[in-house]
């Protein structure tokens, strides 16, 4: 089995996530049958070949640094779950 | 007259164009449809009943003025993926964690809509960030194809093909990961059509993988996807992945005319475990295809064998990326009880996510730790690359590819999807195409002995949605379109 229930819970501490006990259980088994079909990938020979990020060749794209959209920050903390003024609202990080 | 929502949106437009029609009445009659419908359905998350009519009218002005005399949806009712930003409707990704989410901005697809004098109708559902094939993960329920309600209408833009068999809309947006536009189209009897990556702006679609993602329209024939597609292509300053291109005037290859095309067909798709009516109905395309006078030929595609595998690795490495971003502080889903930022953050994801965007977050993650980086997203990067050289390749040979769009029909809602055989074999036929980037279309060749709608796809090179456009169009005039034979009047 390449996923434990030891790095199981690594990965969900890595990607802030919570998980119901049963979840855990049948989540666990799920990844290790995907990273067992994933594997199957590896009788193809790719020694001589670049990694490929995006199919199109990507440059810089540089332009004017003009100021512009000066409005498109206005609303967005409405969304916010909990918000002050033009400020995020979270609990305490730093403690006695 | 013909019932208006059965109408195509071309025919619409150029009714409401020609004064046999009005803006506010065609809403009207799309608004009665969604309301008669959509308790059987569940194709839409939310409908934009006030916005259309008050769009309706502002609409029709700028028709009686002239402003939108080149636009060839103006008037037309459209319904939007409910993973594309709309300006104060809400935009839910048919998941909790963004289940109250006002955009404050539009995408850049939903801002050429409507200065084109579209109409949004109303945001369609889909499988939770777009991950799966049936719309059953949606927090908001799954939809149920117009053609059997016992059956899925696919995803993960399910709801945009469900709206549009069902005439809840007359065409609709939808984004395509691994075939989350075609397989729909597919399962629906519609076409769906996902361009060559770049040519439509992702700014404004809520990420799924960035590197695979691309808008694309579904529609009753392929001269109501080209048309909108010309609409919504074209390069933007807010997406650096879009590319430059000269004019989008795809409506211009509706022509009927295949003589000495060159089509491929990948033996790998014809050595797949296809329904008998799906591999029927495929050797019937060509066939067809070969009578009006192309030239079809089998051949040999199997370096893109591992298509799946690299797509899921790659695919689940940006997503588990992407997916940081809600975080339960800047917008979407917080939990209630929770002491310190740590568990804020924990339970607000564990609790907004169903279980497939976890496990999705989970493996990506896993794939990219750093010990576990070059085994797999290395090395899938890598199957990449082969995959688009082998598309190169085959693309110097041939015009256009031919495969069926799927091994199988819609499967019924109550099957276990997630684990099927099926699922895996469907993905064969659809992610290599994400995977090298390149346009493809799904269009209606048959039905299977259930009376369920087969798609064929058509894989075009690299900006070559012309050829592919022509192709369909052609093929269109053999078959013309078929609706749901259950639909409620």
């Amino acid at each position: 089995m390449k996923i434990s229930k030891e790095s199981f819970h690594n990965i969900a501490d890595m990607v802030k996530l919570s998980f119901k006990e049963e979840e855990k259980l049948k989540l666990i088994k799920d990844l290790n049958h995907t990273v067992e079909f994933i594997e199957t990938m590896n009788d193809m020979n790719t020694d001589s070949q670049e990694p490929m990020s995006y199919i199109h060749n990507l440059k810089n794209v540089f332009r004017e640094d003009v100021a512009s959209n000066a409005k498109a920050g206005q609303g967005l903390h409405e969304n916010a779950p909990e918000s002050m003024s033009d400020y995020y609202v979270v609990p305490p990080i730093f403690h006695d | 007259m013909k019932e208006i929502t059965a109408m195509s949106a071309m025919t619409v437009a150029e009714k409401i164009k020609a004064k046999e029609l009005s803006v506010q009445e065609v809403v009207e009659a799309q608004l009665k449809a969604i309301k008669l419908r959509e308790p059987l359905y569940n194709s839409y998350i939310t409908i934009t009943e006030n916005e259309a009519k008050e769009q309706a009218i502002k609409v029709q002005g700028q028709i009686d003025n002239g402003e939108l005399k080149d636009s060839p949806l103006a008037g037309v009712p459209v319904a939007i993926k409910d993973n594309i930003c709309t300006r104060g409707i809400k935009t839910t990704c048919a998941s909790k964690m963004l289940a109250d989410f006002v955009p404050a901005y539009d995408a850049t697809v939903t801002e050429r809509l409507k200065k084109s004098g579209a109409i949004l109708i109303g945001k369609v559902n889909l499988d939770e960030f777009a991950m799966g094939g049936t719309t059953k993960t949606s927090y908001f329920g799954e939809t149920k194809n117009p053609w059997n309600r016992d059956h899925t209408p696919g995803g993960s833009s399910g709801g945009s093909s469900a709206a549009v068999a069902a005439e809840e809309a007359f065409i609709s947006l939808g984004s395509d990961t691994g075939g989350s536009i075609r397989q729909p189209a597919a399962y629906c009897g519609l076409v769906g059509f996902k361009p060559t990556y770049g040519t439509v702006s992702r700014y404004g679609l809520i990420p799924l993988a960035s590197s695979l993602d691309q808008i694309g329209p579904l529609g009753r024939n392929i001269s109501d996807c080209a048309s909108i597609l010309e609409l919504i292509s074209g390069y933007d300053p807010k997406d650096s992945t879009s590319i430059k291109q000269g004019r989008y005037n795809y409506r211009s290859a509706l022509v009927d005319d295949v003589k000495n095309m060159k089509i491929g067909v990948p033996k790998l798709y014809l050595d797949e475990d296809l329904d008998e009516d799906i591999r029927s109905c495929f050797l019937g395309a060509l066939k067809t295809f070969e009578d009006m006078g192309a030239k079809v030929e089998l051949f040999d595609l199997d370096e893109i064998r591992h298509s799946v595998q690299a797509y899921y690795v790659i695919s689940c490495a940006e997503a588990s990326s992407n997916l940081s971003r809600y975080d339960g502080v800047r917008y979407g889903h917080r939990t209630g009880d929770y002491d310190g930022l740590d568990e804020l953050y924990k339970k607000s994801r564990g609790e907004g996510f169903g279980y497939e965007v976890k496990r999705r977050i989970m493996l990506g993650a896993y794939m990219l730790s750093s010990d576990k980086y070059e085994a797999y997203y290395n090395k899938a990067r890598r199957i990449r690359t082969i995959i688009s050289k082998t598309y190169d390749e085959a693309f110097n040979k041939y015009d256009i590819l031919l495969s069926p769009e799927s091994p199988n029909t819609a499967p019924l809602l109550s099957d276990d999807y997630s684990s099927s055989k099926n699922k895996q074999k469907s993905e064969i036929l659809n992610v290599s195409v994400n995977l090298a980037g390149l346009p493809a279309v799904s269009i209606p060749c048959g039905k299977d002995r259930k009376g369920l709608p087969i798609g064929l796809q058509l894989i075009g090179k690299k900006f070559g949605e012309k050829a592919l456009i022509q192709a369909a169009y052609s093929f269109e005039q053999t078959r013309p379109y078929e609706r749901p034979g259950t639909l409620v009047n």
